[in-house]
């Protein structure tokens, strides 16, 4: 997947991201899987992302998002 | 030592270092990284941000293994203990597209099936029906330890265990994860 933005970056390794970080991560790694978020985050809801590492990934951030 | 902590990202950061230690001394150094948002945490191996597979070399070949959990807290006695929202395990031989086997755990899945199940691209053969993949149904299994996943990487898999001792590590690891981590009823 592409690279993340230095600060993107810097909050994961600190361990620790805002809403609209969480949210921006979960684009990158839809984008990893030509998606866009709004599509990633209802494929992830209803478990139809890809079977790869990047989708499982994708649904434990989604996981961490409100309820819909 | 129980998972507690006066805060989730004190808890959480406790579940992370024993795992890291268990992972370093049996199958990868590959760190699991910790990320809090909106009161919870997800823990996965990670590079530079972005998710990453733990390369294992087995008798199979080189098989890339990503593990991840999203937690939660409960305060009990003004100490947050962690609880599992959801896991995913995965093993991919390398170059496949898909996952071969998938572990998985939903605390509340938008469909009924079972919660802790098994997924992957085998076919299973249903006689005259003829085959169905494994990733169109979700195969029962119990709550699924991470110590379990790489017992099977080495024992099963053949992947080089990183100690002498992986098998005592791993077996103190899952008794610690039964007796102290695994929040009641998660199981």
């Amino acid at each position: 997947m592409s690279p993340l933005p230095t600060d993107l970056q810097k909050a994961v390794e600190e361990g620790r991201l805002t809403e609209p970080q969480l949210r921006a991560l979960i684009a990158l790694e839809a984008k990893a899987l030509d998606l866009d978020y709004a599509e990633a985050v209802a494929r992830a809801r209803a478990g139809r992302l890809p079977k790869n590492h990047i989708g499982a990934d994708l649904e434990l951030l989604v996981d961490l998002l409100p309820a819909a | 030592m129980p998972i507690t902590g006066r805060t989730l990202a004190e808890a959480a950061a406790k579940f992370r270092d024993h795992l890291n230690d268990v992972l370093a001394r049996t199958v990868t150094r590959t760190p699991l990284v910790m990320v809090e948002a909106l009161g919870r945490f997800q823990l996965a191996f990670r590079q530079g941000g972005g998710p990453v597979e733990a390369m294992l070399g087995t008798r199979f070949g080189r098989v890339g293994l990503y593990l991840g959990q999203t937690c939660e807290s409960t305060v009990e006695g003004g100490l947050h203990r962690l609880r599992t929202v959801s896991y995913r395990y995965t093993l991919r031989p390398e170059g496949a597209e898909d996952a071969l086997l998938r572990w998985e755990y939903e605390k509340a899945p938008e469909v009924p099936h079972c919660r802790h199940h098994l997924q992957g691209t085998p076919a299973l053969e249903f006689g005259r029906a003829g085959t169905v993949s494994l990733n169109a149904l979700h195969l029962p299994t119990g709550f699924t330890t991470i110590e379990e996943v790489l017992r099977f990487c080495i024992v099963d898999l053949g992947a080089a265990p990183l100690s002498e001792d992986w098998d005592r590590i791993l077996r103190e690891s899952y008794e610690l994860f039964k007796g102290d981590f695994a929040p009641q009823g998660q199981r």
